[in-house]
């Protein structure tokens, strides 16, 4: 008996969580999009809350729960994806609570360009709390999308969100699907394959989903040191990303306590831990007195502790140095802002090179740096970086040239009155 | 000396600008494509603008911003947000019918035009507002007896049927582009309230120029974003005003709504608006600032009336200081506090003493220190009014921690009784 072809694949990965399965399914029942078409496969990660018993039949579409022991979400992905039939790979979260939209805005996105990877919106659902942490956490996430949102971004592997994100099967086949050695930024990891790859990020809002974020501090600083460690991998593993990766910049914006903690993290760990849990409660005190900068301060300085603390732990030994070192020139290129936007815009188009020169005549305007991991150059991200990012040395250089031709004009009478 | 107020569109400036011969100068608002841009004072002589000067006014107010507009050329306008939400104008009034119907003949013109029209007559003396609104089809009454501009404001916020409520004075004329601005920021989804920017009507009489002068409702020509994950939720002066502001609906919710105990028509005299700037940015949210949606405000034209507002404006300000501080403890009020006598009211005041040229009128400023003075007591006499005026008898039914943003549900709203609801015109 062969299981009937479904257009839509949903991969649920989850541990424990069976309530909140269980919403993500009912959401995903009132889906506009057919049923009929939708499969939904959750991947029960060493699950001992009955999760499997949800496949019951209630569900007016196909749900098939897999079950395995625990592995991490990544291998649970993979597992989930090797079982659909969908033609379309939709990634979500157990903590999301689809839009009826969901699934229809995800499928719309791939109608035209088989190479997409549809990231979804994630509105942070908070729960009415009303604690400081949860407040920069939910402004946190929507930063985040705020960007990618943003006409003209320039997506980059660390957009690759794992929660509500779709792909083409084929394309997830081809590219080798998660990484199952990584337990976390595995979704780096695969965006960064998948830019290589040639693969076309985009944002989708009204792929929405109610994130139901539950993340505390604590758990926030532990998963802080599990992306130094996982930032050592990368690195190791992606010498290019380096430049990138916060373990490579010289913390330099950090205040004098954060650099006491970095060096205590990287060399004396026992003593380090000591004082980022007098810290951690210093956090309580400033939160209570209302000292927001001071406490936001404090909770930046604790989140680059446990971020090298990471990255210690990772390195085992070994130097920082011998990671930093390699590092490859960008091919750059020049562009003259006066052949017009464009003009402008189909040479980067046609060049796409990584890191562009602006100039204007022999005025410079600025640089567009190098970001590896990213998508290459286009002529569509010109327009918001010179509007956000460029915008006052454009308007310098060209106050500039506007003097300058004044000057020669005046230069160019006198020497006709000499005459 | 009367100030003549006059527009300029800056590509199109006109040789002679002639205005009334009472005045003796003008306040210019330079617009770009109809943008605001800048605004300042230009002397005037029999009934001319000083055109020399004012040309030297305008490169100054524009100098740095004229290359930014040759790179906004450039790269072109960016793509328009989405559609804006449905809105709800709604204006919170109280036995001024001149001044409503102007300002309802400026909302009925509004293009687009917003999804309803309300205006909320607040324990009204007489049935003259009524009246009014009466001659406007489209426009909604609602009476609400709870007296308070707070109260009223609320009372907007549970009537209105669409995500945003934009409020605008009685007093107020709004462009008729107004809405479109002020509406464009909810297209973020962190923004709970935008402001616009609100410029004199008229400049007649000492007591609107003093006030133009002193506490102006205008915030500047730049848009500015103020965003709770970083800003001070104390320092709400530069955010805005409440007569040009809209509101998500979803702040009765999240927040409550207005604190019934500030504002007009209660003890503590104003307030409400800042207070709720402050609670939005202390919960992390945004508050846009565009300066592009433009509203006339006529001040008041009376020396007493002026006198009377500032003293108001000091109550309101030590009222809201005094919730803050107390029942929401945050010890960052008093900094601000002495920052604000330190800085602002004792040298105005030792300039004022010195008579020191173009320093505000003592009078002036010992009725805003009174104000200070008695705006705690003021804040914790409205509590007290406010939460008496709750156990009346007529609205015993209502549910505990009422008052701070009443039901929502239309059903909810029956039975809530403090103000006789199904008010609705009749169609």
């Amino acid at each position: 008996m062969t299981a009937p072809v479904r257009e839509v694949s949903i991969v649920i990965p989850t541990h424990n969580r069976r309530a909140s399965v269980e919403r993500t399914l009912t959401a995903l029942s009132t889906q506009s999009y057919p049923l009929t078409s939708i499969q939904v496969i959750v991947v029960a990660d060493g699950c001992s809350d009955g999760t499997a018993a949800l496949a019951d039949g209630r569900w007016p579409m196909d749900v098939r729960i897999i079950e395995q022991a625990s592995q991490g979400p990544a291998a649970a992905r993979n597992r989930g994806a090797a079982a659909a039939t969908g033609r379309l790979l939709i990634f979500l979260d157990d903590d999301i609570e689809p839009s009826p939209g969901l699934v229809a805005a995800h499928a719309g996105a791939h109608a035209e360009d088989t190479a997409a990877v549809a990231i979804g919106y994630l509105p942070p659902q908070l729960q009415g709390r009303r604690d400081l942490f949860a407040m920069m956490l939910g402004a946190w996430w929507e930063a985040m999308f705020e960007r990618m949102a943003a006409p003209g971004h320039r997506f980059a592997y660390t957009d690759l969100l794992s929660g509500n994100f779709s792909l083409s099967r084929s394309l997830f086949t081809r590219v080798g699907g998660f990484d199952e050695t990584l337990r976390c930024h595995e979704d780096y990891e695969l965006g960064l394959r998948l830019i290589t790859a040639g693969a076309r990020l985009r944002f989708v809002r009204e792929a929405a989903g109610w994130h139901h974020e539950h993340t505390v501090l604590v758990r926030a600083l532990q998963r802080k040191r599990d992306e130094g460690r996982a930032d050592v991998t990368l690195a190791r593993r992606y010498p290019q990303l380096i430049s990138v990766l916060p373990l490579a910049a010289f913390p330099r914006h950090l205040t004098l306590r954060g650099r006491v903690l970095r060096r205590l993290a990287l060399a004396s760990p026992a003593a380090g831990d000591l004082m980022a849990a007098g810290c951690r409660s210093m956090l309580t005190v400033l939160e209570r007195a209302r000292l927001r900068a001071r406490w936001r301060r404090l909770l930046d300085d604790l989140l680059s502790y446990w971020y090298w603390r990471g990255v210690g732990e990772a390195l085992s030994g070994d130097s920082l140095e011998t990671i930093r070192r390699s590092k490859a020139p960008p091919d750059s290129c020049d562009l003259d802002l006066r052949i017009g936007l464009e003009a402008a815009m189909q040479a980067l188009d046609a060049i796409r090179p990584e890191a562009v020169r602006l100039r204007w005549g022999e005025l410079t305007v600025g640089e567009i740096e190098p970001h590896p991991g990213a998508e290459r150059l286009q002529g569509r991200h010109l327009p918001g970086l010179l509007r956000d990012r460029f915008a006052e040395p454009f308007a310098a250089a060209l106050a500039r040239a506007h003097a300058l031709e004044n000057a020669g004009v005046s230069k160019h009478e006198a020497t006709v009155d000499e005459a | 000396m009367p100030t003549a107020v006059v527009q300029i569109e800056i590509d199109q400036v006109p040789r002679i600008l002639s205005v009334a011969d009472r005045h003796t100068r003008a306040l210019v608002i330079a617009r770009r494509h109809g943008r605001p841009v800048g605004g300042f004072y230009v002397s005037v002589r029999d009934g001319h603008v000083d055109m020399p000067r004012l040309h030297a006014e305008l490169a100054r107010a524009i100098r740095n911003k004229t290359w930014q507009w040759k790179v906004d050329e450039y790269v072109g306008a960016p793509p328009s947000a989405a559609t804006r939400p449905e809105c709800t104008v709604a204006i919170c009034t109280r036995e001024r019918p001149d001044d409503l119907t102007r300002a309802l003949q400026a909302v009925c013109a509004l293009r687009p035009q917003p999804a309803a029209i309300l205006v909320v007559d607040n324990h009204p003396a007489t049935s003259r507002t009524r009246e009014v609104v009466d001659g406007f089809p489209m426009v909604r009454y609602v009476r609400e007896d709870h007296p308070g501009l707070d109260a009223a404001r609320n009372r907007a916020l549970t009537e209105a049927r669409t995500p945003v409520v934009a409020f605008t004075d009685d007093d107020a004329v709004p462009e008729t582009d107004w809405l479109e601005h002020l509406l464009r920021p909810f297209a973020d989804p962190r923004v709970r309230c935008s402001t616009g920017l609100t410029l004199p009507l008229e400049l007649e009489t000492p007591a609107q120029e003093w006030f133009e002068r002193y506490s102006p409702f205008g915030r500047g020509f730049e848009r500015r974003v103020f965003d709770g994950t970083r800003h001070d939720p104390v320092a709400v002066n530069l955010v805005g005003a409440g007569v040009n502001m809209a509101m998500r609906r979803s702040v009765l919710d999240e927040l409550g709504g207005f604190d019934e105990a500030l504002d007009a028509g209660t003890a503590s005299r104003s307030g409400g608006d800042h207070e709720m700037f402050g609670r939005l940015l202390a919960a992390g949210h945004r508050i846009v600032y565009e300066p592009a949606a433009v509203s006339w405000h006529r001040h008041r034209r009376s020396w007493t009336e002026l006198r009377d507002t500032l003293y108001g404006y000091g109550v309101g300000v030590y009222a809201m200081w005094t919730r803050r501080l107390l029942f929401e403890r945050e010890p960052a009020v008093l900094r601000h506090a002495v920052r604000w006598l330190r800085h602002g009211q004792v040298p105005s005041l030792w300039r004022a003493v010195r008579r020191d040229p173009d320093s505000i009128p003592l009078d002036l400023q010992f009725a805003q220190l009174r104000g200070c003075a008695a705006g705690p007591w003021a804040y914790f006499r409205a509590r007290r009014e406010q939460r008496e005026g709750m156990a009346r008898p007529e609205a015993a039914q209502l549910p505990s921690g009422v008052g701070l943003g009443g039901p929502v549900s239309e059903g909810a709203g029956e039975s809530e009784g403090r103000a006789p609801r199904n008010n609705k015109k009749p169609a």
